[in-house]
């Protein structure tokens, strides 16, 4: 569905997208990870046809993104960050203006914004006014409106942005529910949970490049033969001790100590046996001892570093 | 059954058309009953205000002049009336039609929805076609307001039915010539120029086509004149006093409103061609990112200076221009090449036929012709002729964009000059305005013309000279490429007011008199070429190294200001 090739942007003298290459098949839903200023946004605006590479191509549905906009456009569905309302129009108006606008005859124009509303649980409330909703339920109008014209590809831009605690659940099962469909979605949001239950696949960026991509489980399993991730509970007065003796072992890679006697572990093998012996031998009591599974965010926080474009 | 399959396409084509998103949301402002109540309310103080107005200048004039006695006689107070009706509704929609297209690009950009509109893949067509559409029902609320009135004149006699079905279908061509004439200079230059400048030009049009000032034509860019003409037509004042002959003081007749028509249906063919040319995409390009735009330098800005909204919103409705269809889009090139030599090519054709054919007796339509096109293409550097092409290579060399509209501002300026300076002296075409010059002054009026056009170029490229060292010492040199043609036009009419003062207080015969009057020579024959009549080639020799040396200075000082911009990657 997406392919890009080699892209680079700059604004002036910033590289904002550096040498970045992505392919999305048909139906998969991809995350955008990646700190402020990674060029997550600049991605997707230029995936969005709203700015163009310098150097590198994109085609998506077999049309280049340059060249032939408009029949992307057309089987988009872009829903920005950032955007605006027209002023004095309620919701049925408003999803109107943008039916007239994505060219639905007015013989399904009704139709089409009733199934968008009712997708986005919006259904029965056509009449109050778009400058009075709350946040969540703008994110929700505007989801409604980028779903008007029934895209092929969805763009969302940080679709979970401000919103409290129940609506981005909310919003979360909307986009379950819309890759379930077929949808080819590509997401970038900062709250990684959502990402890891939505995304079939991750981009991760940094300071305009890509840091890792690929399949979110092959990854998480290849994170998690790598390093694993254990946590081993000893008494608190132990446990500076506990870490001394444990990081000189060869498997363990870092070694800290939270407030409540809890070593934190990265464990390069599978095997802690060596760990468990070394803390006999020292006469440590062993109180308990976890194994955590690798996510999204131990993810992200493994491959980036902070850096910004 | 071919036949029924292509009407059905072209019959969704055109459903498809209309059915556009900005009448969606107009229909709502022009019938909500709040707005209607404003209409009226503006509308019928307006109409009240000029009946009571017209009514205390006749009666006034009645007791010092005894023609006018004849006229209101003659006329009767139902034509008295309605004229006055028209005219008020003339100047209303000269206010108010621009102000209700103003918004079409700025609205969605302030509300930061224009990207919205963009993605979804509407035609610049379709998306503006709906302003037209609204226009054409606020015109239908602005009659529907004032016909209790027509009703009432009608009732009082002197007027016809017919002479109101005239001025009424003359007014809905100038609503027409109004928007599309606004949506060109807001789709090439500035939604924020825009609307001051066509309000501005339009009202002035308006007043000088009450005043009849000679030649006139620009009184004829509205339906003023013509609709006055209800006030003298068949009165032997119109011979004797207060009404010269020319353009822009024509009875009300079918001819004439014919006419009138079809001149307004070339401003109307140039402004959608504009509308449907768009932006220099090749330039908007440069700045191929929808909505922010750094430059260097920027860190050290105020943020107001930053906004660049010209070029930024250039850019963006170049990415609105990439929803017309390939085949359009492909042609583009073609099109945007050839159109400045076919445009002046036809606009020359027309300019004899309406010389010969429409208007012997007048032999000024040549004339005004040429007045137009100079200031349009001088003094607003049409870029509607700009070439992308030469554009797309001269930017991939880092030239700076004002140096791009600088050489299509001088393009423009020789292709005037050559065209309406040389060929109708090389003719020997006759082209004197009839009031100015008569019998053996024909030949003098073929130098006077070249003298004329050249001095436009001069004074014109000197200007743009002055305000491009202005806006790349003060500014940044990509920041208001409208401010630039704003000032601009500002600082052309300060020879003619130059002219004028020295004209009023120097003596005919001293010799500033004759300085002051060659700074202001070219303008000063907007208000009568009578009063340069007499100074002849001194005056082009003496303005000429006035402006070739302004033009050099200052073209130096904005080179060595320039800024060039980013090296465009493709």
């Amino acid at each position: 569905m997406i392919t890009a090739n080699a892209l680079n942007k700059a604004y002036d003298d910033v590289a904002a997208i550096q040498d970045v290459s992505l392919e999305v098949e048909r139906g998969q839903t991809l995350g955008l990870l990646g700190p402020n200023g990674a060029g997550k946004t600049t991605l997707l605006r230029m995936l969005a046809t709203l700015a163009k590479p310098d150097t590198g191509a994109i085609t998506i549905a077999g049309h280049d993104a340059v060249h032939e906009p408009r029949e992307i456009r057309r089987r988009l569905g872009f829903m920005p960050a950032e955007f605006g309302i027209p002023r004095d129009l309620n919701m049925r108006e408003y999803m109107h203006y943008f039916a007239c606008l994505a060219g639905l005859s007015q013989d399904s124009r009704d139709s089409a914004i009733d199934q968008a509303l009712e997708l986005t649980d919006l259904r029965g409330r056509d009449d109050v006014m778009v400058s009075g909703l709350s946040t969540g339920n703008k994110q929700r109008l505007l989801l409604a409106k980028t779903l008007i014209h029934d895209p092929e590809l969805l763009i969302l831009d940080e679709p979970s942005s401000g919103l409290d605690p129940r609506a981005r659940v909310e919003v979360r099962e909307i986009l379950q529910e819309l890759a379930g469909l077929g949808k080819t979605i590509v997401i970038s949001s900062h709250i990684l949970k959502d990402l890891d239950s939505i995304c079939s696949h991750v981009l991760i960026m940094e300071a305009g490049r890509v840091v890792l991509a690929g399949e979110v489980a092959t990854l998480k399993d290849q994170l998690h033969a790598v390093n694993r991730l254990v946590k081993v509970h000893v008494a608190p007065d132990k446990a500076v001790h506990a870490a001394i003796s444990v990081e000189a072992l060869p498997q363990i890679t870092a070694c800290t100590v939270d407030t409540d006697g809890w070593l934190l572990l990265t464990s390069s093998a599978s095997n802690y046996n060596p760990v468990l012996r070394v803390l006999l031998d020292e006469d440590i009591q062993v109180l308990g001892m976890v194994e955590e599974t690798s996510d999204l965010e131990t993810l992200f926080i493994q491959s980036t570093k902070g850096d910004i474009t | 059954m071919a036949t029924t399959g292509r009407l059905n396409a072209a019959s969704k084509r055109w459903r498809t058309l209309i059915n556009s998103p900005t009448w969606l949301r107009d229909a709502t402002t022009v019938t909500s009953p709040w707005r209607l109540g404003f209409w009226f309310l503006i509308l019928n103080t307006l109409i009240i205000v000029s009946l009571i107005f017209t009514y205390a200048k006749v009666t006034t004039d009645l007791s010092r002049y005894r023609y006018d006695l004849a006229v209101v006689a003659e006329m009767g107070l139902g034509r008295l009336f309605s004229g006055t009706i028209f005219l008020a509704l003339t100047f209303f929609l000269t206010i108010f039609v621009p102000l209700r297209v103003a918004g079409v690009f700025l609205g969605p950009r302030v509300g930061r929805y224009f990207d919205q509109i963009v993605l979804s893949g509407i035609t610049p067509w379709r998306f503006l076609i709906g302003k037209v559409i609204g226009q054409q029902a606020f015109f239908a609320t602005a009659i529907a307001v004032s016909l209790p009135y027509f009703i009432l004149c009608l009732s009082f006699g002197a007027v016809s039915f017919w002479e109101v079905i005239l001025c009424a279908t003359m007014l809905f061509v100038y609503i027409h010539v109004l928007v599309v004439v606004y949506l060109a200079i807001s789709t090439l230059l500035s939604e924020i120029v825009a609307l001051p400048l066509v309000i501005g030009v339009f009202f002035a049009a308006a007043i000088f086509g009450l005043e009849h000032l000679s030649p006139n034509p620009i009184g004829g860019m509205t339906p003023v004149s013509t609709i006055l003409g209800m006030f003298y037509e068949d009165t032997y004042t119109r011979q004797t006093y207060t009404f010269r002959g020319g353009f822009g003081s024509l009875g009300l007749t079918s001819s004439n409103v014919l006419l009138y028509s079809i001149l307004s249906a070339c401003t109307l063919g140039l402004g959608s061609l504009a509308v449907a040319l768009g932006p220099i995409n090749a330039l908007a390009n440069g700045l191929n990112t929808f909505g922010a735009v750094v430059f260097p330098g920027d860190k050290k800005r105020s943020s107001w200076l930053k906004r660049r909204f010209g070029l930024r919103r250039q850019a963006e409705l170049s990415f609105l221009y990439e929803n017309n269809s390939t085949a359009w889009r492909a042609c583009d090139f073609r099109r945007r090449w050839s159109l400045r030599e076919l445009t002046f090519g036809l606009l020359i054709a027309s300019a004899l036929i309406w010389t010969y054919w429409l208007f012997p007796p007048f032999g000024s339509g040549f004339y005004a012709l040429l007045m137009f096109l100079c200031i349009c293409a001088i003094f607003l550097n049409i870029r509607l002729f700009a070439d992308p092409w030469m554009a797309e290579r001269l930017y991939a060399k880092r030239f700076e964009a004002g140096t791009l509209n600088a050489m299509h501002f001088l393009g423009n300026s020789v292709m005037i000059w050559l065209g309406f300076g040389w060929l109708p002296a090389f003719l020997g075409l006759d082209v004197t305005p009839q009031d100015a010059y008569r019998g053996s002054a024909q030949l003098e009026i073929q130098d006077k013309n070249l003298i004329f056009v050249t001095q436009f170029v001069l004074m014109g490229t000197a200007f743009y000279a002055i305000v491009r060292w202005f806006i790349v010492r003060r500014l940044s040199g990509e920041t208001s490429a409208f401010l630039a043609l704003f000032v601009m036009i500002v600082l052309a009419f300060v020879p003619f007011w130059v002219g004028l003062f020295g004209n009023l207080i120097t003596p005919l015969d001293s010799p500033d008199h004759e300085l002051w009057m060659m700074m202001g020579f070219p303008l000063m024959l907007i208000e009568s070429i009578e009063s340069v009549r007499w100074l002849g080639y001194r005056a082009l020799s003496w303005s000429a190294s006035f402006y070739t040396v302004i033009t050099l200075l200052f073209a130096m000082l904005a080179w060595k200001r320039r800024q060039q911009l980013p090296r465009r990657r493709l």
